[in-house]
């Protein structure tokens, strides 16, 4: 069933990803052999009781307890995917990558219809930032006095990442709701105002001169269809690299 | 004790010969008192303002009807841009021109489809389909034409509140369309309205807003009034275990309805005062729309809308599914002649789902940022609310051992409802698991999920409800050879419609995406089956046209048929065919004596069924003519 | 599926659709008068019908002013636009487009400003459309004043979605989408603006146009050289507005006579 879903799955490029691939594998199997039990039992009741070959028919129906063993037995496997499957890799899912590992830490702000990437720079604190200072070289409103602000980068569309690091995306949004979705990555985090929510993965992959897509997943208005963002999976010479070379965010505000 | 082969009518014993006259005679004077005082009832109040619940059934369902029709073009319209992204309707050959003249410069200029119009359709065929068809349809026409007959009442607890609650409802579908005639056009923020989006809408969402609280308003009025008339207008003897399963779906969905629909008026009337008065309850602070600060917004919180809007509309799912499953069961019983099996558990698994349904209204939202403990209820709430549906499927599918199937076109569309609804409840399973949801959350499965339950399943069960019961409602049956190809042609094409959508939801495909997804590389491979869904959704509506006509053809040419063409138990079939209108349903009160569906009763030889209003004492013999149980049921017979 | 299966397949669907129409008929709405969107050809057509045959109400003495707005101090060295965002806008630019906030010529001249007559009277009504046309992700011209009641088309060149966000703050905003390329809408403003107003695309950030909307066509942009003019203004005194968005509004008091062509000079300061 894994192999058979794949197929139709896009590509799996993250690190907890084969997990959830797999949940989906056994649920979708079991979704599988009660549809077809139930199919074929189905089918051959209706063969053998159409009216024609059975003209009466018998009031008690049947006695059996097949059913409820069935109904016992579908209960004891949602227990199981729950209990041994979907709430302890959920509780990973949520858990944050430890400090050691060294995790990439970015803010995300989604707005209609774009992605801003906000990244710390190199003193690793992100730039204060004000409602009033939003402009369109300025799309967070970075306050460009404040020292920790110096050194940050915002990109727009462009996120980039390093292979096998674990990334943080703080992810927000200035206006309506989006939703941060990485298919390859089998990331999907809702980017709600007012909230910050932390979405944590480790791409497993580079992803060479062609980047991959963030798309948006909630309806956030006319332009939802092409709120198409790109991103990066480096290695660690080309993220540093491009981290580096990329210019400053103060530098581009004018006025 | 009275000699043998007399029957009670009434509080008379009399032989069933005499017994039969005096239906007829009764039946003739009631005619005659029709004709005669027929002025004293105004054409107005009889059939504008009808306080019978059988006429605003009627009512109900003609205008549900229409709402079905209209929020299946809209979407039909949506196909084309999906189908064809970008391309111009004026290529749709024969009515291309007029379709783009018709739909304006405004929202098709040049007849290419403008986003902000791909995103009305999407929220008008929501909110259409959810709160102006299938709601009415199967809780506003089926419950009130079936319910009083079934528990043998003549009329609805509150006449009048029940002629409010249709007149709530039209002007509020009429509210709802013209928002299409507004500046900006129809709402445009999903069926769900999720603010801030709906917030900054167009004046739509704020007729919108307006036509859900008449909506939700006659929902309620509907809702108190089917409790009431069930809890106290059952007939003698109708104790609640031997009430028709239909009757149990009802009154739960009432419960849900009235339980439910307080909190998103609540949540409507709020999001009303934030568009219209510069409130912010769903707006929090630092607000910037199109790179402008939004002055009002602050303190308050998006997902609050989230959790009132789904506290609402989860319960309404089974408010969509719950009532079918309800004429399934009736129907099933019928065309197996046998009793429904494991009746008493379907009851407790309907009113389990009933209660399970006001706790599992997050899992519509696991991406929106949940901790571990709080999914964990949710994702369990789902698993257990999957049990009853198993039960309900499984007592319905069990049901068929041992029958005597009679395929006729209602069975045929009760028997799949329930693969149908089985592909929609399991594929609910890896969406309910939040591990699993997180690849397929907002994307083609979860369409695909809750269409199988709602389109192939609820709808199903509604034209099985239609073709069921139009011989009570108008003396005729409905063609079954068109029937037979209306339903084979529904079911190839709907099948078609909605299976290749998990194909695309596997793939990641987002829903709501104006172009269908090709702008992105990871819908490329997916991509064909746009125009497949299409192709397969136009030619459902050319499968529509067999019931269309059937439907009008069958109420002026249909075959006419007896009060109980279908052999059936339950007391609807015991009132006069197409009982009049105004003068209460059953000549003479029923008393009920048994279960609902006692076919096929061993020992009993006379016939494969009794009613549930013939006594016991007497061994009846069977009638003349077409198995009629003769004078034994007592209002059946036509003169 | 052959084309021919297709094409008898949609000929199905139509019939149908034909007969359900009647019945669908209430949800769709017939084309409104106000900023109704025409196609490209109607578009064309129209304007062809509309083109002017003579110049209206030429005022027989009328003056012309021609003037020059000029920038003090060192020009503000403005960001290229991040078009990487959008790959289709960033490959129209082979070279990066700078953002046109502020655009200084060669000779010091300040282009991009609105320059009208304040207390004018109305004057003939405009028969030109204006345009707003957006190509290379970027608004073509940057600002500009409309009359009245005239049409503006607003077209699409790029082969990518642009919405046309209008905040006027008399007029009803709107906010439309224009998803394929070649596309035409109209728009009409029918009340007077004070002051400039934003138009924007939501999708690429960076885009912005000013744009004014004036009783009279008294009115003029400021060119890349600075140079300005405005003609047909019959003889009086007026007040003379420029508008820069960066640097704000000026004011000078004219006096033209008959058939005079006065020469005026702005200067903003940097």
């Amino acid at each position: 069933m894994r192999n058979f879903l794949a197929k139709y799955m896009p590509p799996d490029y993250s690190a907890h990803g084969p997990a959830l691939d797999q949940l989906n594998a056994v649920v979708h199997t079991l979704m599988l052999i009660l549809f077809v039990i139930w199919g074929l039992l189905f089918a051959y009741m209706l063969w053998r009781f159409r009216a024609s070959k059975q003209p009466k028919a018998v009031y008690h129906g049947t006695h059996s307890h097949l059913s409820t063993y069935a109904e016992a037995g579908v209960a004891v496997v949602e227990v199981i995917l729950l209990v041994g499957f979907s709430i302890p890799l959920w509780y990973r899912w949520t858990q944050r990558p430890e400090p050691a590992k060294n995790p990439i830490e970015v803010r995300l702000v989604a707005e209609q219809f774009a992605w801003n990437v906000h990244y710390p720079g190199p003193d690793g604190v992100f730039g204060k930032m004000n409602v009033k200072l939003v402009s369109s070289s300025n799309p967070l409103g970075l306050d460009p006095n404040d020292p920790t602000a110096k050194d940050d980068v915002v990109t727009l569309n462009q996120l980039h990442m390093q292979v096998n690091r674990p990334i943080i995306v703080r992810i927000t949004s200035k206006d309506v709701i989006h939703s941060f979705s990485l298919p390859y990555m089998r990331v999907k985090q809702d980017a709600l105002p007012g909230m910050e929510v932390p979405v944590h993965f480790t791409p497993i992959k580079t992803s060479g001169t062609e980047p991959w897509e963030i798309a948006c997943a909630q309806l956030c208005g006319l332009g939802h269809y092409r709120m198409r963002g790109q991103y990066h999976v480096h290695t660690k010479a080309d993220f540093d690299k491009w981290y580096a070379s990329e210019p400053r965010a103060v530098a581009n505000i004018s006025g | 004790m009275p000699p043998k082969r007399q029957i009670r009518v009434g509080t008379q014993w009399m032989y069933a010969r005499d017994a039969q006259r005096a239906l007829e005679e009764a039946i003739r004077v009631s005619e005659d008192e029709q004709r005669e005082h027929g002025h004293h009832v105004p054409f107005i109040r009889k059939y504008v303002f009808s306080t019978d619940h059988k006429w605003i059934g009627i009512q109900y369902a003609i205008t549900a009807l229409t709402f079905l029709l209209i929020g299946f073009s809209l979407m039909l319209l949506m196909r084309w841009q999906l189908a064809f992204p970008g391309r111009s309707m004026t290529e749709i050959p024969i009515i291309g021109s007029f379709l783009v003249k018709f739909l304006g410069q405004s929202n098709v200029p040049g007849g290419v489809m403008l986003p902000e119009f791909y995103n009305q359709l999407g929220a008008m065929h929501g909110t259409i389909m959810v709160f102006l068809a299938i709601v009415p349809l199967a809780v506003g026409a089926f419950g009130n034409y079936v319910v009083p007959l079934q528990i043998g009442a003549p009329d609805m607890a509150f006449p009048k509140l029940n002629m409010m609650s249709y007149w709530c409802y039209l002007p509020g579908g009429i509210l709802m369309l013209s928002s299409f005639f507004f500046p900006g056009g129809a709402a445009n923020s999903g069926w769900t309205s999720y603010p801030p989006l709906s917030i900054i809408a167009t004046q739509g969402q704020t007729i919108w807003i307006l036509g859900m609280v008449l909506l939700i308003t006659s929902s309620l009025l509907g809702s108190v009034n089917f409790i009431v008339t069930i809890f106290q207008l059952r007939a003698k003897g109708l104790t609640f275990m031997r009430l028709p399963f239909f009757v149990w779906a009802q009154l739960v969905t009432s419960f849900l309805l009235l339980l439910a629909f307080p909190p998103l008026e609540a949540a409507a009337i709020l999001q009303l005062m934030d568009r219209v008065a510069g409130t912010s309850f769903f707006l929090p602070s630092g607000l910037v729309i199109s790179g402008t600060p939004l002055t009002n917004a602050g303190g308050g919180n998006p997902l609050l809308w989230q959790h009132l809007f789904w506290f609402l509309a989860h319960p309404e799912v089974y408010v969509l599914i719950l009532p079918g499953m309800g004429i399934i069961s009736e129907v099933i019983a019928n065309n197996t002649r046998k009793p429904l099996w494991g009746y008493k558990s379907l009851v407790g698994a309907g009113v389990f789902l009933g209660f399970m349904s006001f706790v599992v209204w997050a899992h519509h939202m696991f991406m929106t940022g949940m901790g571990t403990v709080i999914s964990a209820f949710f994702q369990t709430t789902t698993m257990i609310i999957s049990i009853p549906s198993v039960i309900i499927l499984t007592a319905l599918i069990m049901s068929l051992w041992g029958a005597s199937i009679r395929f006729t076109v209602p069975m045929l569309f009760a028997l799949a409802f329930l693969p149908m609804f089985g592909i929609g409840g399991l594929t609910g399973l890896p969406l309910g698991l939040a591990a699993a949801d997180i690849h397929l959350h907002d994307t083609y499965y979860v369409i695909g999920h809750f269409h199988y339950v709602v389109a192939p399943g609820t709808i199903f069960a509604m034209f099985a409800g239609i073709y069921y019961w139009f011989p009570k409602a108008t003396g005729r049956q409905m063609n079954e050879k068109l029937g037979k190809i209306h339903f084979w042609l529904s079911l190839i094409c709907i099948n078609c419609v909605f299976m290749p959508m998990f194909y695309q939801g596997l793939a990641g495909v987002s829903r709501r995406l104006y172009d269908g997804g090709a702008q992105y590389a990871h819908a490329k491979p997916v991509i064909w089956s746009n125009l497949f869904i299409s192709s397969a959704a136009w030619l459902l509506l050319v499968a529509q046209i067999p019931f269309i006509f059937n439907f009008f053809y069958s109420i002026f040419k249909g075959q006419r048929v007896g009060a109980n063409h279908w052999q059936a138990t339950t007391l609807e079939w015991a009132a006069a065919t197409s009982p009049p209108l105004a003068h209460g349903n059953f000549a003479v009160a029923p008393v009920v004596y048994r279960g609902p569906y006692e076919y096929s009763v061993p020992g009993y030889e006379a016939a494969d069924y009794l009613p549930q209003n013939v006594p016991d004492e007497p061994a009846l013999p069977p009638a003349t003519g077409g198995g009629m149980l003769g004078a034994a049921a007592v209002a059946q017979k036509e003169s | 599926m052959s084309a021919r299966k297709y094409l008898s397949l949609l000929f199905a669907f139509m019939l149908a659709f034909a007969l359900a129409c009647g019945k669908g008929k209430e949800v769709v709405d017939e084309g409104e008068d106000d900023g109704a969107l025409k196609t490209a050809d109607t578009a064309a057509t129209s304007t062809a019908a509309a083109t002017p045959a003579a110049a209206p109400v030429a005022v027989a003495d009328a003056a012309t002013i021609n003037g020059l707005v000029k920038f003090e101090g060192a020009a503000p060295n403005m960001p290229a636009i991040p078009m990487g965002a959008d790959p289709y806008c960033a490959s129209q630019h082979p070279t990066p487009a700078k953002d046109e906030e502020v655009v200084v010529g060669p000779g010091g001249e300040l282009a991009n400003v609105i320059v009208w007559v304040k207390n004018a009277p109305n004057g003939p009504a405009a028969t030109t459309p204006a345009v707003l046309d957006q190509r290379g992700c970027q608004y073509h011209p940057h600002v500009q004043a409309v009359q009245v009641g005239q049409t503006l088309q607003i077209k699409n060149s790029d082969n990518t979605l642009h919405n046309v966000h209008a905040m006027p703050a008399v007029n009803s905003q709107f906010n439309e989408g224009q998803p394929v390329q070649g596309m035409v809408s109209e728009k009409k403003f029918d009340k007077v603006e004070g002051t400039p107003f934003r138009v924007k695309c939501d999708v690429h950030g960076w885009m912005k146009s000013w744009m004014i909307v004036l009783p009279h066509p008294y009115h003029s942009t400021s060119a890349m050289n600075g140079t300005f003019s405005i003609a047909n203004l019959p003889p009086g005194n007026y007040t003379l507005v420029a508008w820069h968005e960066k640097y704000g509004q000026q004011e000078q008091q004219v006096t033209v006579g008959a058939k005079e062509q006065k020469q005026i000079t702005f200067t903003f300061k940097g």
